[in-house]
């Protein structure tokens, strides 16, 4: 599904990742994992088509990665910034806005109202998302990127702002994710969120010689 | 693949249930005042536009005072310069942060989403174009068609081009900036050119800037500027599909801190995200910090910040070529002096982006273990070196072409009113966010925000103060006779502000 191969990154003539492999399968969750300014969000943003890539290659279903294809859209889907919400539109009808989108919606996929409830949207449906909380917003994000069909899905990380049992439902929606075939890759520095994905820990020594060049 | 791609509802149909929501949402008072104020703002500008070109047509204008070449290529210049930052700073095609998320990310076609801003690109050229056609057929109203079409086509091909640029390259913002920078530039060195005697009318050739003034004399250049005008439109549909996620995202974040601007009535807020924005992305080297102490650091920081902002620096000193500029139209004095004086504050802003963040945030002081007037002492330096300079040169230009003083005089009564400059610079600088609790003054034409104005004014006013007899000599060209009160105003002026910032 998912294929970096020799990804070189950086902002301006800042090197941030050098020589990054990895390959995620459809059903298969990775995290990566690593410490602050490691450059984890970077390679998300990189696959997610929104940073050009110094060097190496990024293709998901074999095809490089392009944002303005309409292919790369329907199949990726991501979660990275802080969210953005419509001045006028309620919680809930950002939910139907994003379904309505990305319509049709296949049987199999997350039912209408489904991620509201269990995500706790439908205690907050009728407020604007501007007034929620941090928490609140986080939740909202989520259901929002999760009910809409994809087959790989880029959470930076997704267990921000929410609480305990916040992460585990995170937890469980990823692994439910991941049952109907998609890929995941995550950034996350939360053991509960990762569970059930393989973990990538982005290395040292190259990050060492960097921030000393 | 792509074919399921392809199956889907159309664009038309979701943003239609985004306006039939919001609409339900928003009380009717909100569509009123949305209709009220558009009405509003068509018949204001339409009739001011109208009559501008009645007052031209009918040879009542400036006109009669000849055709100004080096003037109107070196505002033509300045009018493309403030398109093309206008278009580094907004896109040029923008749309909103939440359709970038929530719509951008899916499979509907980004072309047909992107297509009113496309169109709103367009209307911005032409006004852009029709403005500067005005000013072109204010100072000359030969052949008023011709000039007006090839000033409308000038317009739409410089947003075409902005466009262009958005497409084809990565950092389009920083790339449209360069070229205003450019262009800013060789405004100046067209208005010194142009004070000199210099021969400056070729540069009419060179873009946009220059066809209006062309066309007055050759109606092909209207025909043919108008004809290539015809196919921008075009070439804006073709390209918007080449536009990435990643430049409009960036687009949506500065759009946003504009549009927030006209939100809160806070130009504040602009000028903070413009801050951010340009040093956002930037690799400092080893640490050149001046090794000082106490509020020198301040004073060191504040040295530092200038050496690492060139750009700014150019912008300053082709700011001093305005008044130069000024004096080559028929307007009175002191009209003159009012533009030495804004281009003063202007060019003075370069170096208090220290003590503009000081205000916004005491954390820094309370870091650097000092009081609020501690470190504004240690701010007022470099202001005052920069102001100093800028105001002899300035002074010196404008004395060049006045018909009295000599040169010397000139320069020293400028050295003497950068400290008074630099007061009206920090003042500026200092201003908090706009006070939105003071009373409104009503008027027939509705309220007006008090809190704006005081804000708009504040620096302006310290700096009339500091710099009134400067400003007296430039009206008079008697230079020498304001030496001494301009020495005592500038005093004047500076302590009161750092002993206003001891008080806090």
């Amino acid at each position: 599904m998912l294929e970096v191969d020799g990804l070189k990154v950086g902002y301006g003539d800042r090197v941030v990742i050098e020589e990054l492999t990895l390959t995620v399968e459809g059903g298969e969750g990775v995290a990566l994992r690593g410490p602050n300014g490691i450059g984890k969000s970077t390679v998300l943003r990189c696959v997610a088509g929104l940073l050009a890539p110094m060097d190496g290659a990024i293709r998901v279903d074999g095809e490089r990665v392009d944002e303005r294809s309409a292919a790369f859209r329907r199949a990726v889907a991501a979660l990275l910034d802080s969210p953005a919400w419509y001045p006028g539109l309620s919680a809930r009808e950002h939910l139907s806005l994003v379904r309505l989108a990305n319509g049709p919606i296949d049987d199999g996929w997350f039912a209408e109202g489904e991620l509201s409830e269990r995500l706790g949207v439908d205690g907050f449906a009728d407020a604007s998302p501007s007034s929620l909380s941090s928490g609140q917003q986080q939740r909202l994000a989520l259901a929002m990127v999760l009910d809409r069909p994809s087959r790989l899905l880029l959470l930076d990380e997704p267990e921000r702002h929410l609480d305990q049992d916040g992460r585990a439902l995170v937890a469980a929606l990823v692994g439910e994710y991941l049952g109907r075939g998609g890929a995941a890759l995550l950034a996350s520095h939360d053991p509960t969120v990762t569970e059930g994905c393989a973990v990538v820990e982005l290395g040292y020594d190259w990050y060492d010689e960097t921030a000393e060049a | 693949m792509t074919a399921a791609a392809q199956v889907g509802i159309g664009v038309g149909r979701v943003r239609r249930w985004i306006r039939r929501r919001q609409r339900a949402a928003a009380p009717g008072s909100d569509r009123f005042e949305t209709i009220y104020t558009l009405v509003l703002l068509v018949a204001m500008v339409g009739y001011a536009v109208w009559a501008q070109l009645q007052s031209i047509l009918s040879g009542q204008t400036a006109a009669s005072a000849g055709t100004r070449e080096g003037v109107l290529l070196a505002a033509g210049l300045g009018w493309t310069a403030a398109l093309l930052a206008a278009a580094a700073a907004l896109g040029p095609v923008s749309t909103s942060a939440p359709a970038l998320q929530w719509l951008f990310t899916t499979h509907l076609d980004r072309r047909a989403l992107l297509a009113p801003a496309g169109a709103q690109v367009v209307g911005i050229g032409l006004l852009a174009g029709l403005s500067q056609g005005l000013l072109t057929l204010t100072l000359s109203t030969a052949g008023a068609g011709a000039v007006l079409l090839a000033a409308l086509g000038g317009g739409v091909l410089s947003v075409g081009a902005t466009v262009g640029v958005q497409a084809a390259s990565r950092r389009p913002a920083r790339v449209l900036s360069r070229w205003a920078t450019v262009l800013v530039l060789a405004a100046a060195t067209v208005a010194v050119g142009s004070a000199a005697g210099l021969p400056v009318g070729a540069v009419a050739y060179t873009g946009p800037w220059g066809w209006p003034l062309l066309a007055a004399h050759h109606t092909w250049v209207a025909a043919l500027v108008g004809a290539g005008a015809l196919g921008v439109p075009i070439f804006i549909w073709y390209r918007l599909r080449a536009l990435t996620l990643a430049n409009l995202t960036d687009a949506a974040q500065s759009s946003g801190a504009a549009t927030a601007v006209f939100v809160t009535l806070d130009p504040g807020l602009a000028s903070r995200a413009a801050e951010d924005r340009r040093w956002r992305g930037r690799r400092f080297g080893p640490d050149r910090l001046p090794r000082l102490t106490g509020r020198f650091v301040a004073t060191g920081q504040d040295a530092l910040l200038l050496a690492r902002s060139p750009v700014r620096l150019l912008l300053a000193a082709a700011l001093a070529t305005v008044p130069v500029l000024a004096t080559g139209l028929p307007v009175s004095r002191w009209v003159i002096a009012g533009v030495w004086l804004l281009s003063g504050v202007a060019a003075a802003a370069s170096s208090t982006a220290n003590a503009r963040r000081d205000r916004d945030d005491r954390a820094l002081a309370r870091l650097l273990g000092l009081t609020d007037a501690q470190l504004f002492t240690g701010r007022v330096t470099v202001p005052v070196v920069v102001c100093t300079v800028w105001c002899t040169v300035a002074l010196l230009a404008v004395g060049a072409t006045a018909t009295s003083g000599g040169l010397g005089m000139w320069a020293l009564l400028g050295a003497c009113a950068g400290p008074g400059l630099a007061a009206g610079a920090l003042r500026s600088a200092r201003r908090r966010q706009v006070r939105h609790d003071i009373a409104p003054v009503v008027s027939p034409a509705g309220t007006l925000p008090t809190g704006l104005f005081m804000w708009v004014f504040g620096g302006v006013d310290l700096a009339v103060l500091g710099l009134w007899p400067a400003l007296f000599a430039i009206v008079s060209q008697q230079p020498q006779a304001a030496l001494a009160n301009q020495v005592l105003f500038s005093a004047g002026t500076l302590t009161g502000m750092i002993v206003n910032a001891r008080r806090g």
